[in-house]
């Protein structure tokens, strides 16, 4: 059994634009964002919880040619939200059951709209030139030119998004669309999928918080603390899993990171992660990966040459909202 | 690099698959010039194939006549993929072609990492058996229905209809090949282009009015001025 009051974790992170992106020209659409925050990457950054890691994965389609600025929207407003939700109800001794029921229902409606929001302002500073108005009249099959708030202009910043959030009494995970959440036990083998992935969904296919319903469309899962604790929990986008051969080929970067950072240090795993993820992208699925760990110290798992908590920085993902 | 973490790496499989019409009414030109197309579209299709090396694609034909079968049932890596000419004869049996089809891309047979098939459908006629059936099963498996389906009628009987239903798309709409060179040109493209869109698709929000399809570049147009000798 372990202590989380006596403990603290690392976030490490990492996000890498695609091989099909660099031949193409296009940028990298990922985006990475925790708090406390942490450095472009390959980053990472040393705190007590609470802490929250978010990733989000632009569409990148033709229809989805903001994206990029989406998926860092995204990551953005859901680390903010988060923080909100876990401040306002600390030290009120809410019941696990209603915080779960809150987290699951009011945080993503939250999340929703503080996205839409921020993507109507950008969309106001930036309006659509006229091969964009196009390329969204052709999504919607409407007037694009009558597009404000309208789906199309939704679509064209399209992305997903997945949040872990670690405080002093649960775990939230939170997630819409692809991309994936793998949590490894303090034995570091024992191996658990806290949302396993939708199987309505198949291809490229997605849930986005571009949908009208997007609110509706995030699974949650929600751990008390008091049980065993995570060692390691690595959250990635689809382009991370899509490179792999299989599913159990994809699950075991799980317990080989916790080796690595058992083995070699925190330190040589954040120097390394970038490269890694070049190559299963370079190899694998040519797309966009980003990989946040969350990673529980301990004097087993970390060497001693850590930064201090809380530098600021923006996320690793640079195609950010304009002033 | 022997510390990179996770298991083996692998490029994503796409599945392409020829659906072609061999009934009775394609014997002769029609044949002919459709074998002649499609072999001579391998090379450029593994052209596209090499531009994008994240993606492996392999082909299967399925022919129908009286009834459907596999002419090439083995899903063969494209850079070995030999065409062996096919021979016409009988009725059009579409729905049975699309059921085939359908049954291939069941969810069981189809790793859920594997990017969207492309179907390929060539016929100079109208189905002769149940085409809403056998579309109803290619619909109804997840991977039927998230395909790029591109259809090809050849000459003027061909169902602009029922390949307009098969590909279901807003944006596009069935190539009609009025001659031996657009059989050709059309042939090319198809094998070519919804390849390269396929293979490198972006994701899609999983909403009717967010994109069904990906996005295919418009087909070239058809050649009016073709000599006499060649229009089917």
């Amino acid at each position: 059994m372990s202590d989380l009051s006596a403990g603290s974790w690392v976030i490490i992170g990492s996000s890498v634009q695609g091989a099909s992106h660099k031949r193409s020209g296009l940028p990298n659409q990922d985006a990475i964002f925790a708090h406390p925050r942490i450095d472009v990457a390959p980053a990472m950054a040393v705190a007590a919880p609470p802490l929250i890691l978010a990733v989000s994965d632009g569409h990148g389609s033709s229809k989805s040619f903001r994206s990029a600025t989406g998926a860092n929207t995204a990551v953005q407003v859901a680390v903010e939200r988060t923080k909100e939700f876990i401040d306002h109800f600390q030290g009120e001794n809410l019941r696990a059951d209603v915080i779960h029921d809150i987290t699951q229902n009011r945080l993503p409606a939250e999340i929703v709209r503080s996205w839409k929001k921020e993507v109507l302002e950008h969309f106001n500073k930036n309006p659509f030139n006229e091969e964009e108005i196009r390329k969204v009249g052709t999504a919607v099959g409407g007037q694009a030119n009558e597009l404000t708030e309208d789906q199309g202009l939704y679509l064209a910043y399209g992305a997903t998004l997945i949040v872990v959030a670690i405080t002093e009494s649960y775990i939230l995970y939170l997630q819409i669309g692809d991309g994936d959440i793998l949590v490894v036990g303090d034995d570091g083998k024992s191996l658990e999928v806290p949302i396993p992935p939708d199987p309505s969904m198949v291809g490229n296919e997605t849930a986005s918080l571009c949908l009208h319903s997007a609110q509706n469309l995030f699974r949650s899962s929600f751990q008390p603390l008091g049980e065993r604790l995570p060692d390691l929990v690595a959250v990635s986008t689809d382009g991370y899993f899509n490179s792999f051969a299989d599913t159990p080929s994809f699950q075991k970067i799980g317990p080989d990171f916790l080796r690595l950072i058992r083995t070699h240090g925190v330190e040589h795993v954040r120097h390394e992660m970038g490269s890694w993820l070049d190559q299963a992208s370079e190899r694998g699925s040519g797309d966009d990966i980003t990989l946040g760990l969350l990673v529980r110290q301990s004097g087993q798992a970390m060497q001693a040459d850590l930064p201090t908590i809380g530098f600021e920085a923006e996320a690793a993902n640079k195609e950010g909202l304009p002033p | 690099m022997s510390d990179m973490p996770g298991g083996a790496i692998a490029k994503r499989p796409l599945q392409f698959i020829y659906l072609i019409d061999c009934s009775g009414s394609m014997v002769g030109r029609k044949i002919e010039t459709l074998n002649l197309a499609v072999r001579e579209s391998i090379s450029p299709m593994c052209t596209v194939a090499d531009e994008n090396p994240n993606a492996e694609v392999f082909v299967r034909v399925i022919k129908f006549s009286d009834g459907a079968q596999w002419h090439i049932s083995q899903p063969t890596e494209l850079h070995s993929f030999r065409w062996s000419d096919l021979n016409a004869d009988g009725v059009t049996d579409m729905g049975k072609a699309l059921a085939l089809a359908g049954e291939a891309l069941k969810v069981e047979n189809m790793p859920p990492r594997g990017l969207p098939p492309v179907l390929v459908l060539l016929t100079d006629g109208q189905p002769t058996d149940d085409f809403n059936a056998g579309l109803r099963v290619l619909l109804d498996e997840p991977w039927g229905k998230r395909a790029v389906r591109i259809g090809v009628g050849i000459g003027d009987d061909a169902d602009l209809d029922v390949l307009e239903k098969f590909m279901g798309n807003s944006e596009i709409k069935p190539l009609q090949a009025k001659n031996v060179g657009d059989l050709v040109k059309f042939i090319r493209w198809a094998s070519t282009v919804p390849l390269k869109s396929a293979s490198n698709p972006g994701s899609r929000p999983s909403d009717p009015s967010g994109g069904q399809q990906i996005h295919i570049p418009a087909p070239p147009p058809s050649d009016n001025a073709a000599d006499a000798a060649d229009v089917f």
